[in-house]
């Protein structure tokens, strides 16, 4: 388990006897009343720091400027070398919704701009929004006294695990040519949490017979008409009280037990020649989740589902999203095929109002 | 191991308090020297998880007990103690990520970890040697996560605390906790590679 092997690694660390002897001695010199000493023994102590401080500056001040090349720099001379040369640092900042947007640097040539711009956490927001690929939602936009971009385009960068921001390059072109001594950068709106991520579907724990629930659909689509389903898999069309299309799916994992910010399997069963894979894609009013699900037969043929439905139930607050994806199959023996799925998640969008107001050539 | 390593240091520490000039104290009678001696090592792994070298944790050790010896809490229960621990050694640890010089020191100082693994792997077998390579591999890994998803992973599935009270100690909602451990075993199975596959199978 993960976190017996966690606790087997750091139980090899340990203050050091020294390190204890230290603290220990210092906290009988406080507890003694002895704060006279302490405090001299602080002076004489913080004396001898400044002193050898100055010393430190002295012979490592060049070289400390000379390393000091901001993140973005590095970032940007490693995709595109010729845009870094050109870049000129602005690094201005605003917080919104807990989002701190800096403007970093601009290339600005006649009516275009490159501007690289990260966004960050901002401190003590208690929020974890920043963490990862984001996209700015085409919000933004550069402007001068009369002058506004039209046409532009984003593109994400990186996101720095050390620094924990997420680095873009912006694009804009205008009308007429900008006037560099006072431009604008505002962005409205960022999508946090954006990722891709490929992963297997563990067909092994596959159920013959299982428990199945009514449920509203609120969509339905495939490549295999809802007419050519085997009788065992269609539902009806609703009534005129209660218009919402009806099917029956897989009632195998309770919804309270799914994750809100997270994809759940919540069942897999192959029953009446119909495999049934269900999904829950936790609370999609404030995110976007959706998967591809690949089926792969012994031969490596992949397909995707023939049909799929999908559906919402409410805990509280929350509503979930759930899909269940049909594949109509002839499985003699489930081990013969494998399941992988390409999980998005386009995040969660955040309103708000970044704008730095900046010179160029300041 | 525990006892004996402080049986040591007590040993240490009563031979040098005897010296001239340091003051002489009784152990026995010393609450808040048994306050350090049963928190030092949640604090030393704590600050460890969320610094990069034996160094740095050195520092917000110190850091850490010398608020307690000047502040003097006053703790209601063992849990308000511990919490009160943990919080301020993150919190002294915060200080430290904000020092400029500080964030953009990424390299590790993986030496620590292969010293400490050399004594106890010494005279022993290949197999042995196995078990620390994991174990410094899966440290390694770890502590290449961002901050904010290091201290909910240590204080998880280290210090064996609920979402709640990593959410009361951290100052962060209850949510943001699960999502910030969701998103960091996420990640932690993206980098583990082929070759640690033992470990990224059991997150």
């Amino acid at each position: 388990m993960f976190k017996s092997r966690y606790k087997e690694a750091y139980n090899t660390i340990r203050p050091s006897k020294e390190l204890i002897s230290d603290v220990i001695r210092q906290a009988r010199i406080e507890k003694s009343h002895d704060r006279k000493k302490i405090k001299k023994n602080r002076f004489v102590h913080k004396i001898a720091l400044i002193a050898a401080a100055v010393v430190v500056c002295f012979v490592i001040a060049v070289p400390v400027c000379a390393a000091h090349i901001p993140a973005f720099y590095k970032i940007v001379e490693f995709l595109s070398p010729a845009l870094a040369d050109q870049l000129i640092p602005i690094e201005k900042s605003c917080t919104s919704q807990g989002i701190t947007m800096q403007v970093e640097a601009i290339h600005l040539v006649g009516d275009q701009a490159d501007i690289i711009l990260s966004l960050q956490d901002a401190e003590d927001s208690g929020q974890d929004l920043v963490h990862g690929v984001m996209d700015l939602y085409d919000s933004y936009g550069l402007s001068d006294y009369t002058n506004d971009s039209v046409i532009g385009g984003c593109h994400f960068l990186t996101y720095d695990v050390v620094e924990d921001k997420a680095y873009f390059q912006v694009t804009v072109q205008a009308e007429k040519a900008y006037q560099a001594d006072k431009l604008q950068f505002r962005v409205r709106s960022v999508l946090c949490n954006k990722y891709k991520e490929t992963k297997d579907v563990d067909l092994s724990g596959v159920a013959y017979t299982a428990d199945t629930k009514w449920v509203e659909l609120n969509g339905s689509g495939g490549i295999l008409p809802e007419k050519e389903l085997p009788d065992s898999m269609k539902g009806d069309f609703g009534t005129a009280e209660d218009p919402l299309p009806r099917t029956k799916v897989l009632d195998e994992l309770k919804v309270a037990d799914c994750a809100a910010d997270d994809f759940t399997v919540t069942g897999i069963a192959y029953m009446d020649g119909v495999l049934r894979v269900q999904m829950c894609m936790g609370d999609n009013w404030r995110s976007d989740r959706h998967v591809e699900l690949f089926l792969r037969d012994s031969d490596g043929n992949e397909r995707y589902s023939d049909r799929s439905v999908s559906w919402y139930e409410e805990v509280g607050d929350t509503s979930y999203d759930f899909y269940e994806f049909w594949y109509i199959e002839d499985i003699a023996q489930i081990e013969d095929y494998s399941m992988y799925g390409i999980f998005h998640d386009s995040g969660e969008l955040i309103e708000g109002d970044w704008t730095v107001t900046f010179r160029v050539g300041d | 191991m525990k006892a004996i390593n402080r049986k040591l240091v007590e040993k240490n520490l009563l031979s040098e308090s005897l010296g001239e000039g340091e003051p002489k104290l009784d152990l026995s009678g010393s609450s808040y020297e048994e306050v350090i001696w049963k928190n030092s090592e949640m604090v030393y792994r704590l600050a460890y998880s969320l610094v990069r070298t034996r160094a740095d944790a050195d520092d917000i050790y110190q850091e850490v007990f010398l608020r307690y010896i000047q502040k003097e809490p006053i703790f209601e229960s063992a849990e308000h103690e511990r919490a009160w621990f943990l919080r301020v050694t993150i919190n002294c640890s915060k200080n430290f990520w904000k020092s400029p010089w500080l964030q953009r020191k990424v390299v590790m100082e993986m030496e620590d970890i292969e010293e400490a693994a050399a004594k106890n792997i010494e005279g022993k077998t290949e197999l042995a040697y196995g078990m620390y390579a994991e174990t410094s591999a899966l440290i390694d890994t770890v502590k290449q996560l961002p901050n904010k998803y290091r201290v909910v992973i240590h204080l998880f599935y280290y210090e064996e605390l609920s979402v709640e009270e990593i959410a009361k100690i951290t100052g962060a909602k209850e949510s943001t906790v699960r999502t910030r451990l969701t998103r960091a075993r996420r990640q932690l199975r993206t980098l583990l590679n082929k070759n640690q596959e033992w470990i990224r199978e059991r997150i």
